[in-house]
């Protein structure tokens, strides 16, 4: 895969958008994006943690991602019911190798703890990517999460 | 103008003292039995690794080419020489002289170019009622530039200053990994025409390609590792080494997959991944078999327009364990067809302003060059060049474009029969 690829804002490349803990409504509005670099914005949605990606999930960016991922999961062996993992993948512009990697191993790490992994609203470009790989036959991918509105139906989540 | 006799006395001495002459003694052993075919001025000129610029073979210091002289491809006659794959004779050996510029080729591949100064052989051309006589000092040339080819392919094996002489720039650990990998860039016999490109050629990563014949089956393949470095170099060479080794003891092309995914899950556990098609190619019946793991699907063009691509249900990448069954699709190919197998980086190397090459870019790229008349690594050099234009000339993802046309099998059945 490739990708137009400028210097990332951070020396990660990844900014986390500042999530509040309380947040009553339980939504983050995206901070906004750079080119390239990826965001990562948390949201809880009745038993859903929600992971939406914006920019560009690849090898300077996986690092992150994989690291939130840690946060999210982590002792999710232990508890009851087993988690919910949903990525929003709506605004996410560019994938690579190493980003269907990172997706292929939450996907195993669910499965292994009896939890559940959605791909919800893929763009174009992921789609095609899920397509070319096979993955959209492993993986389940949906327009909108179950149990509950589209994702992409509430006004915060447009325009980014 | 060489005599028959002459030109013979030639190559029998190039073939003998061939056996004890490296690479560094090559040049003045063919300067010396160069003359006895009444062939002066003779210099050997060697591609680079992107087929960019000739490089003159002196034998002198480490890369063998100190002194020597560096023509570019582009608008040179030397160049035109490479390109067009053919002989060219201009004016500027004095009277009555020519100096000719000859493709040196092995089997499809080139790699450089022969100068020579001769008798004017195309004068004589003219002159001669039957019109062939004047080819003598081509033929000489070209049975020269043959025997240079071949030498240059087997001293090659044994030598770094080929290699050095070869490279325009340094090359990182991984690409010397791929380098030492892959086989010839061209491959042409009476039945098919392979030719491949890899770029970027001094950092390329995790892209390979394979091909061989078996009898009447031509094997492919083309392979794609997660990540561009030598982590990915290594998985590529663990692929193609099991690939290898199975299809030798006859495995099936679904099991050769699996056992890439085993071998590739065995060494390096969960996280390291490989996609790419393997195929065979029956070239009595044309038939195509071939399976995808999680790769871009290959690309038939049939009479030079109609485009389509070998859609077949995608099995995970090898090494992801993620359990899919593996299909193996077919399709029958008609004499001319050519499949092209390619890696994501051709398509998706990006413009400044983002926007993709594509792959409807890519086919008329190929499609309008053969049109053209190019031969077909010389379309895909253009190809690359255009490539790495397009995305400001520094690929950022490893690129690999295999061509392959199966040609009209009849004539093949019938010297078989002969």
């Amino acid at each position: 895969m490739i990708g137009v690829r400028p210097a990332p804002s951070t020396p990660d490349g990844v900014r986390w958008p500042h999530v509040p803990p309380d947040d009553p409504s339980g939504h983050t509005v995206d901070g906004g994006m750079t080119a390239e670099a990826l965001d990562v914005t948390l949201e809880r949605r009745g038993p859903w943690t929600v992971l939406a990606l914006a920019g560009a999930l690849d090898f300077t960016t996986v690092g992150s991602l994989a690291r939130r991922l840690d946060e999210v999961l982590a002792g999710a062996a232990d508890r009851a019911p087993p988690p919910r993992l949903a990525l929003r993948l709506a605004d996410l512009a560019f994938c690579d190798s190493s980003g269907v990697n990172a997706i292929i191993n939450v996907h195993k790490r669910l499965v292994a703890v009896g939890g559940r992994l959605v791909l919800v609203a893929p763009s174009r470009p992921v789609t095609r990517l899920l397509d070319i790989t096979g993955l959209a036959r492993c993986l389940t991918v949906t327009d909108t999460l179950p149990d509950g509105p589209p994702p992409g139906s509430r006004p915060e989540d447009e325009g980014g | 103008m060489p005599g028959v006799e002459k030109v013979l006395r030639m190559l029998g001495e190039l073939l003998r003292a061939g056996h004890l002459t490296g690479i560094e003694q090559l040049p003045g052993l063919v300067t010396k039995q160069a003359a006895v075919a009444d062939l002066e001025q003779v210099h050997i000129y060697v591609a680079d690794l992107r087929q960019q610029v000739l490089r003159e073979l002196t034998g002198q210091g480490l890369d063998a080419g100190e002194g020597g002289q560096e023509l570019p491809i582009e608008n040179t006659l030397a160049g035109r020489a490479f390109r067009d794959v053919r002989t060219i004779a201009a004016p500027g050996a004095g009277a009555g002289r020519q100096r000719y510029w000859v493709p040196i080729l092995e089997g499809a591949e080139r790699l450089g170019v022969l100068r020579a100064d001769a008798a004017d052989g195309d004068a004589d051309a003219d002159a001669d009622a039957d019109g062939d006589g004047g080819d003598d000092v081509r033929q000489a040339l070209e049975h020269l530039a043959s025997m240079i080819g071949l030498q240059l392919i087997s001293k090659n094996l044994s030598s770094d200053s080929y290699a050095r002489l070869r490279r325009t720039e340094e090359m990182n650990v991984a690409a010397e990994m791929q380098w030492a990998l892959v086989p010839p860039r061209s491959f042409a016999n009476g039945q098919v025409t392979i030719s491949a490109v890899l770029e970027p050629a001094y950092r390329v990563g995790g892209d390979a390609f394979d091909y061989a014949m078996a009898g009447d089956t031509l094997h492919l393949a083309v392979f794609d590792a997660m990540g561009h470095n030598i982590a990915a170099g290594l998985t590529a060479n663990l692929s193609i080494a099991t690939c290898r080794n199975q299809r030798r003891q006859g495995v099936d092309l679904a099991s050769i997959s699996d056992r890439i995914e085993r071998v590739l899950i065995e060494q390096f556990g969960p996280g390291r991944y490989i996609t790419g098609v393997l195929a065979d190619l029956d070239l009595v019946t044309g038939r195509l078999s071939w399976v995808n793991r999680g790769h871009q699907p290959p690309v038939l063009i049939r009479g030079g327009r109609w485009v389509t691509t070998l859609n077949c249900l995608p099995a995970h990448p090898m090494g992801t364990d993620l359990d899919l069954p593996v299909t193996v699709c077919r399709e029958d190919l008609q004499p001319g067809d050519r499949i092209l197998l390619y890696t994501d980086g051709v398509t998706e190397a990006r413009d400044a302003y983002g926007r993709e090459f594509g792959l409807s870019r890519f086919t008329e790229f190929i499609i309008r060059h053969q049109a053209d008349g190019l031969s077909v690594p010389e379309t895909l050099r253009r190809l690359m060049g255009a490539v790495l234009a397009y995305h400001g000339g520094q690929l950022q993802d490893d690129a690999t474009v295999v061509f392959c046309e199966w040609h009209n099998p009849i004539p093949d059945r019938e010297n078989r029969v002969l």
